[in-house]
């Protein structure tokens, strides 16, 4: 039955960790991400994404990405960037519930002839704390394989979360 | 097997509410709703609220929502609500056999005891004879840490459209 999702790597954050890579990607299928109740260890500081080759992240500058953000206190930000190596797509903070929670898809991760993309939705508390999160896509302009997909803070550590990869069928 | 487990399918007919209870467990952290909405009595915004461990639906002030209205028939909207009642805006239903609202909406942690309750969703609904046509991505937080169970779904002006709801859980297998 199309629309199914099969679990394809998980990882749940007890300890604090700089970081969470999920890997496992090796067909030309959808993959879909799911992370919820993400903290980080330092209030302020964003929370970036960044693909993998072989286990390694990618840390060239080479993601393009566009964003907006949804936002219960202010006007809503809209950003472009080219040419990133660390692409900011969340935001931290320390405070209760201040946490960050993604639906992410990915595709041609496996195609080593195209760009990878994925597209992004989130909902989370920044250090405010306001209801803020991003919503929108990014790219990897470099012709390769990747196989899965880190995240990290600019600056401290990933407090908790779970960080699930499926495949859709 | 599936990862995406159907938990719940709900329908009903000429209905002002519908309430979907004992659907939230200690089984899934993030849940996955589509809601069909159709066949409404008037233009009406379709809202929801969260029901909680002992059955009451919580429409505390404890609510925070932001959207876009992207809209085909004028300019986008920014839409902001802090310290509400419940979460706004989901869809909308109106008068017009044919038009309808539908969306998809993801809750995050609705039965930690830890947590705040965190949602996202987008929705697709055109509603009047003038052939208005709008979308809307959303998010939104129940800012509680009390276990909620279910959802109540209302409309602002007490419409009775058609539902069909399907309750899916996203199972993290260890």
């Amino acid at each position: 039955m199309a629309g199914q999702l099969i679990q394809v790597n998980t990882a749940t954050v007890t300890v604090a960790t700089p970081s969470v890579t999920l890997t496992g990607i090796d067909s030309d299928d959808v993959y879909m991400v799911a992370v919820n109740n993400s903290t980080s260890s330092v209030d302020v500081c964003n929370y970036n994404i960044r693909f993998t080759t072989s286990g390694t992240p990618d840390t060239t500058s080479n993601y393009d990405f566009a964003r907006f953000g949804l936002d219960a206190s202010a006007t809503f930000e809209k950003t472009g960037i080219q040419n990133s190596a660390q692409p900011t797509l969340g935001n931290g903070g320390t405070g209760t519930s201040e946490q960050m929670n993604w639906i992410i898809y990915l595709f041609n991760f496996n195609n080593a002839s195209e760009y990878s993309f994925m597209t992004f939705e989130s909902t989370g508390l920044n250090n405010a704390p306001n209801l803020k999160a991003y919503q929108g896509g990014m790219v990897h302009t470099v012709a390769q394989a990747c196989d899965g997909i880190q995240f990290f803070y600019s600056s401290g550590n990933i407090n908790s979360g779970t960080f699930t990869l499926y495949k859709v069928v | 097997m599936s990862n995406l487990r159907l938990i719940n399918e709900t329908s009903a007919t000429n209905s002002s509410q519908v309430n979907i209870t004992n659907i939230f467990s200690a089984d899934f952290d993030i849940y996955k709703f589509t809601v069909l909405v159709d066949e409404g009595t008037q233009n009406d915004n379709i809202n929801a609220r969260l029901i909680n461990a002992s059955g009451s639906v919580v429409s505390t002030s404890t609510y925070d929502w932001a959207g876009l209205d992207m809209n085909s028939y004028t300019t986008f909207n920014e839409v902001r609500f802090t310290n509400t009642s419940y979460f706004p805006n989901l869809t909308q239903a109106d008068l017009q056999t044919d038009d309808g609202g539908n969306f998809v909406m993801y809750l995050f942690n609705p039965f930690s005891s830890s947590s705040y309750t965190f949602m996202l969703g987008q929705s697709s609904q055109h509603f009047s004879s003038a052939n208005y046509y709008r979308a809307r991505k959303y998010i939104g937080v129940e800012k509680s840490t009390n276990s909620m169970t279910g959802l109540n779904f209302w409309l602002n002006n007490n419409g009775t459209p058609d539902w069909e709801i399907k309750t899916y859980g996203l199972r993290v297998d260890s």
